[in-house]
């Protein structure tokens, strides 16, 4: 994921668990091509591109699923192990937090 | 001192006057009638009663010579003297506003050429603007964006002067309906460094004219009629984005990326993103559909032209 600048708010370093609910942003021009996609943030005037794991990851952030959640979706969508699509979604969802690309990373209290 | 009328009555008019718009120790400028060329989807009009500048920009862009329109870029150059034994200072208009004062006569040219692309940049509403060299080669658009600095115009000479046709050095001109590329074949701009490598491709001879360009240095022009009969092309779609970063003594490298990679790097590489916006996106992401998009690690000229010549033929 490469984004051409940061929104400095953005930098939070907050960092995600398993059992956190990501939420996209909605506002986002979202330009898909070749299963990856290329985003416009208007609020910011700045852009974004997510490799095709990267988008699926983003994609998958509905405000339902839990990373956990996420991390089987991408073992069944990329076939990869399961304790590396759980590392790779915790990470890009880190990634995708810091570039202003989540709404929300809210934690479920069980 | 006298005012007699302002410069941009007195640029429509052409003949000389006193200059009512500098400080009290400037005694007189000169204006003059334009010269008019059409350089592919440009117009421009340039206003300079200074040599060899004048007669310079004339002999680049030989033959592209068509009347004012109102679609004109319009760079005026003023010669203002001074008081006895101080040098006089040019000051460069475009679009009637102030751009560069420029000391010495070698420095004109450049900033004329400077002037319009800026003018470009800001006034050319029709297409979307990518700072890249631009060729075309059996109907197939090859741009090649970079950073000043990075051997983009080294590398469309060198590929011009093996027959691909050459549309810029400076700027891809992007429909934004049809998605093809528009030719601007301005003189091409060789910074200093390049003199020896465009010799040895037969571009360069000695003895020329060289010019200042400010900290890039020295540089000189190939006018586009040098590149040959038929040399400069037309239209076409985009089918090769080859982004470059060169080196010294680097063995050149064509990594293929992937084509949203391209698109942000096209972004970043647009003079008028910022116009289009969300919009810009999507025209970038119709043009890269059709395109092979590459990273050039560009090293010696010889090896480097080979390479991209040989990746793009053997599409």
């Amino acid at each position: 994921m490469n984004r051409d600048n940061t929104r400095p708010s953005a930098l939070t370093g907050k960092k995600t668990g398993d059992t956190c609910v990501p939420l996209r942003r909605d506002d986002l021009d979202c330009h898909e091509i070749d299963n990856e996609a290329v985003l416009f943030d208007p609020a910011f005037d700045t852009t974004a591109r997510l490799n095709a794991t990267a988008f699926f990851i983003w994609r998958s952030c509905d405000g339902r699923s839990t990373v956990e959640s996420i991390a089987d979706k991408l073992v069944e969508a990329f076939d990869v192990a399961p304790s590396i699509a759980a590392h790779d979604a915790r990470i890009a969802i880190d990634d995708l937090w810091a570039c202003g690309l989540l709404t929300d990373v809210e934690e479920v209290v069980t | 001192m006298t005012t007699v009328a302002t410069g941009t009555l007195l640029s429509r008019m052409g003949g000389w006057a006193v200059d009512a718009r500098r400080g009290r120790k400037d005694v007189c400028s000169v204006h003059a009638r334009p010269f008019s060329v059409q350089i592919g989807a440009v117009p421009v009009a340039l206003r300079c009663a200074v040599e060899p500048a004048m007669s310079d920009f004339r002999a680049l862009y030989a033959g592209f010579e068509r009347p004012v329109t109102d679609q004109s870029i319009d760079v005026e150059v003023i010669r203002v003297r001074r008081r006895l034994g101080l040098r006089p200072r040019f000051e460069i208009l475009a679009g009637g506003a102030h751009r560069f004062t420029v000391w010495d006569n070698r420095s004109l040219l450049p900033h004329i050429e400077w002037a319009i692309n800026w003018e470009i940049m800001l006034h050319l509403p029709r297409f979307y603007e990518v700072h890249a060299g631009v060729l075309e080669v059996d109907g197939q658009g090859v741009i090649l964006p970079a950073a000043p600095g990075s051997g983009k115009t080294t590398l469309t000479a060198a590929l011009a002067a093996r027959g691909w046709r050459y549309l810029s050095d400076e700027f891809a001109l992007i429909d934004p309906e049809t998605l093809s590329l528009h030719p601007y074949p301005k003189a091409l701009c060789v910074k200093e460094g390049s003199f020896d490598a465009l010799e040895r491709v037969g571009l360069l001879a000695k003895p020329r004219r060289e010019y200042l360009k400010g900290k890039k240095g020295k540089v000189t022009f190939i006018s586009p009629n040098g590149l040959g009969p038929g040399a400069i092309g037309g239209c076409c779609p985009v089918r090769h984005i080859i982004f470059c970063r060169y080196e010294p003594n680097a063995r050149p490298v064509l990594t293929p990326i992937s084509r949203a990679a391209a698109v942000l790097r096209l972004t970043q590489q647009s003079f008028n993103f910022l116009k289009f916006r969300s919009r810009g996106i999507e025209i970038l992401a119709g043009v890269v559909r059709g395109a092979q998009c590459y990273e050039l690690l560009a090293g010696p000229l010889e090896e480097t032209r080979s390479l991209v010549e040989r990746a793009v033929r053997s599409q």
